[in-house]
C-alpha cells in the first residue's frame, strides 16, 4: 500500500508536485498518468526517499521508505532504467543490489531468468539497448520479491513483443497480491493494463477512479450516419428517442444503435451513404481531462476530436532540473 | 518490526523469495560496496598507477642518487646526505593524487551514471553507503598503500646498497615511516571521498584534491610569520606526509600528530559531505 498525502514538490518558482493525495491499493494495477512534466516521476522519487518533499509525506506500509527494515523485500521500484553504472555486467550490478540488502546470489540468476535476460548478463551495461536497460531495471525491481512494485514509464523504448512481456508482468503482479503503481503519458497503454486510474496535471490530481468507471464516462460509442436526406432523417431519429448532432455532413447520433438508425431510414424510403459505430478514444478522454494542465503545451490550436495526438514533446518530467545524461 | 508476509508466500509466484525476511546492515552495504569497487576499471587501474608511482620513483631517484653521488664535491655530499627512507618513498606526493582520484571517483561515478539512485533506493539510510564506501576504500588502498611502500623501500634499497647508502627496517623510525606511507595514501583515498561526496563530480572534485594536496602545500610556505608556519604544518599533506618521514625537522609536525592532523582533515570532509548527501535529492 502506497499513500500520498498533501505531497508538495517546489523547485524554485516551479510547483513540480501540488498538494498530491492518493492511495495505491494492493492487488490492482494502478495507472499513474499525466502528460510529460505533470510530476510523476518526481511524485515517484519522493515515495522511494530519492527526493524530500517540500511538504506532505507519501509511506509505504504505514512509514516512510527510508525508515524500512528491509526495503528491497518491501518495495521494487524502477525509476530511470539509465540510473546504472554502465561499466558493470548485468549480473554484477544485481550482484550488487542483492548483496546491499543481504539477498543471496541465487535471487539474480533468478530474475535474470524471468526477464530473459540471462544471455547478456556478463556484457558490460554501457551496450544494452533502451529495451534491454528497461528489463535489467525491472529485474533489478523484483529482485527482494516486494509487495509493492512501482514502475516509471516501463514500456519506453520497447518493442511490441516487450509491451506485451510487461503488460502481463503487470498484471501476474497484482494477481498475486502486491501493489503495482505504473505511470504512463499513454492512456492507451493504461486502458489495456490498468484497474484503476490516478490522472494529475501540473503536479495536482486531476482523477482517481476505477478504469471501470473511466470507461463508462468517456468510452461510450455513438453512431455517425450519412444521408442525402440528413434533414429529414434527423427528426425522426429524435422521434426513436435518439440525440443528434449534425456533425459537418454526418449525424453523431447517441442512444440507438446502427440496426436501429438502418431500420427507421428504410422504413421511410431514405438512402443512407455511410453507417458505422464510433468509438470515443480514450486518448481524446484523456487529453480534454488534462488539456489545462499540459506543462508544454503546443500553442492555441484546439486538438482535433477523436484523433490520437502524438504527445507533447519530449521533456524531462522534473522542470527545472537537468537530466544526468548516461 | 516486522514486514508483512511477503504476497507470495502461498502463490505459485515464479520468483517467490523463500524464509525469513532479512532486516539488512551496515556489513551488507560493506559487501555491496567491496563488490561495486572491484567491479569497475578505474579501481584497477588508479591502484596500479599507484604502485608503478611509488616504486619507479624509488628506481629513478636512488638509481640517479648513486650514480652523481661521486661528482659531488664534499661540501655538497655534506649538506645533502642520502636518506634511504625518502629516496625509496618519492614517489608519494604523487602517488598519493593516483588514490586521491579513486576516492573522488567511488562517489562521482555515480552520480556521473545515475547509478547512485540505484544505490539509494536500495538502501535509502544513506550514511549506510558513505560508512559502506569509507570502509572498502580505505581498506583497499590500505593494502594497496602498504605493499607499494614495501616494494618501493625494498627495491631502492637494494640501488643504494651498491654505494652503501641502504637503511634497514630495524633502524630507528625506518618502519614506521614505511607503514606511515602506506597509511597516508589509505587516508588520502578518504579525503578524495570526502571531497567527492561535496562536490559530487569526478573533474571539480580531482581539481579541488589536487589542489588540496599538492598545489596549496608548497604555496603556504610564502606565507610569512610564526602565523605562516602553523598553517604550513597543519595544511593537508604537509601534515599527513610527516608519518611518512624519518628525523626530525623544526618544519614539520611530529609523525604521529601529523597524521592524526590529517586524518581530522578528511574526517570533516566527510562528515559534511554526508550531510549534504543526506540532504540533498538525487
Amino acid at each position: 500500500m502506497i499513500e500520498v498525502e498533501a505531497l508538495t514538490k517546489r523547485y524554485g518558482s516551479t510547483l513540480a508536485v501540488d498538494d498530491l493525495s492518493f492511495t495505491v491499493r494492493p492487488g490492482l494495477v494502478t495507472g499513474f498518468l499525466g502528460p510529460n512534466g505533470a510530476g510523476k516521476s518526481t511524485t515517484m522519487r519522493m515515495v522511494v526517499g530519492l527526493d524530500h518533499p517540500t511538504s506532505g509525506t507519501a509511506t509505504i506500509n504505514g512509514r516512510p521508505y527510508a525508515a524500512s527494515p528491509a526495503p528491497l523485500r518491501e518495495v521494487g521500484a524502477l525509476i530511470d532504467a539509465k540510473d546504472v553504472h554502465g561499466g558493470r555486467s548485468a549480473r554484477n550490478h544485481l550482484r550488487a543490489v542483492a548483496r546491499s540488502n543481504g539477498l543471496p546470489d541465487s535471487r539474480v540468476d533468478t530474475v535474470l531468468g524471468l526477464t530473459g535476460l540471462d544471455a547478456v548478463a556478463g556484457r558490460r551495461i554501457k551496450g544494452f539497448s533502451l529495451g534491454m536497460g528497461q528489463r535489467l531495471g525491472i529485474a533489478t525491481a523484483l529482485l527482494g520479491d516486494p509487495g509493492v512494485v512501482m514502475f516509471d514509464e516501463p514500456v519506453n523504448g520497447l518493442d511490441p513483443e516487450g509491451i506485451l512481456w510487461i503488460r502481463n508482468l503487470l498484471r501476474g503482479l497484482a494477481a498475486e497480491g502486491r501493489t503495482v503503481l505504473v505511470s504512463s503519458h499513454l492512456m492507451s497503454e493504461m486502458a489495456q493494463t490498468a484497474d484503476h486510474l490516478i490522472v494529475i496535471g501540473r503536479g495536482r490530481l486531476l482523477a482517481d477512479l476505477s478504469m471501470t468507471d473511466f470507461l463508462e464516462q468517456n468510452g461510450r460509442t455513438h453512431v455517425q450516419v450519412k444521408s442525402p436526406r440528413q434533414d429529414d432523417l434527423a427528426p425522426l431519429l429524435r422521434a426513436a428517442g435518439g440525440t443528434v448532432e449534425p456533425d459537418h455532413d454526418v449525424l453523431a447520433v447517441h442512444g440507438l444503435t446502427c440496426e436501429q438508425v438502418g431500420d427507421i431510414a428504410a422504413a421511410h424510403g431514405l438512402a443512407l451513404h455511410q453507417l458505422f459505430e464510433q468509438r470515443a478514444s480514450l486518448e481524446a478522454a484523456f487529453m480534454d481531462m488534462t488539456r489545462d494542465s499540459v506543462e508544454y503545451g503546443s500553442g492555441s490550436l484546439p486538438p482535433p476530436p477523436d484523433s490520437a495526438l502524438p504527445p507533447p514533446p519530449d521533456s524531462p518530467d522534473r522542470p527545472g532540473a537537468t537530466e544526468v545524461a548516461p | 518490526m516486522t514486514l508483512p508476509a511477503s504476497p507470495t508466500a502461498n502463490a505459485a509466484s515464479p520468483f517467490a523469495l523463500d524464509g525469513p525476511v532479512h532486516h539488512p546492515t551496515t556489513l551488507d552495504v560493506v559487501r555491496s560496496e567491496w563488490l561495486k569497487l572491484r567491479t569497475v576499471r578505474s579501481t584497477f587501474w588508479t591502484l596500479a598507477v599507484t604502485v608503478v608511482v611509488m616504486v619507479g620513483f624509488s628506481v629513478l631517484v636512488c638509481a640517479a642518487q648513486v650514480a652523481t653521488w661521486d661528482q659531488l664535491t664534499a661540501e655538497e655530499q655534506q649538506a645533502n646526505p642520502i636518506n634511504g627512507v625518502s629516496s625509496a618513498l618519492a614517489g608519494l606526493s604523487l602517488a598519493q593524487l593516483a588514490v586521491v582520484v579513486l576516492g573522488v571517483m567511488v562517489i562521482s561515478s555515480e552520480y556521473s551514471t545515475g547509478g547512485i539512485r540505484s544505490t539509494f533506493t536500495a538502501v535509502p539510510r544513506r550514511a549506510r553507503v558513505v560508512v559502506g564506501k569509507a570502509v572498502v576504500l580505505g581498506l583497499s588502498t590500505l593494502v594497496v598503500g602498504l605493499v607499494a611502500s614495501f616494494v618501493a623501500f625494498f627495491v631502492g634499497q637494494l640501488i643504494l646498497a651498491t654505494k652503501h647508502f641502504d637503511v634497514a627496517l630495524g633502524d630507528p623510525d625506518v618502519l614506521r615511516a614505511v607503514l606511515g606511507s602506506g597509511l597516508y595514501l589509505a587516508a588520502c583515498s578518504l579525503f578524495g571521498l570526502g571531497i567527492g561526496l561535496i562536490v559530487r563530480n569526478t573533474g571539480g572534485g580531482v581539481t579541488i584534491s589536487v589542489a588540496a594536496l599538492f598545489v596549496l602545500p608548497p604555496l603556504t610556505a610564502l606565507i610569512p610569520g610564526t602565523v605562516g608556519d602553523q598553517i604550513q604544518k597543519f595544511i593537508t599533506s604537509n601534515a599527513g606526509q610527516s608519518v611518512a618521514a624519518t628525523g626530525s625537522a623544526p618544519d614539520r609536525l611530529g609523525p604521529w600528530v601529523g597524521y592524526l592532523v590529517f586524518t581530522v582533515w578528511w574526517l570533516v570532509l566527510i562528515g559534511v559531505g554526508t550531510w549534504l548527501v543526506r540532504r540533498r535529492d538525487v
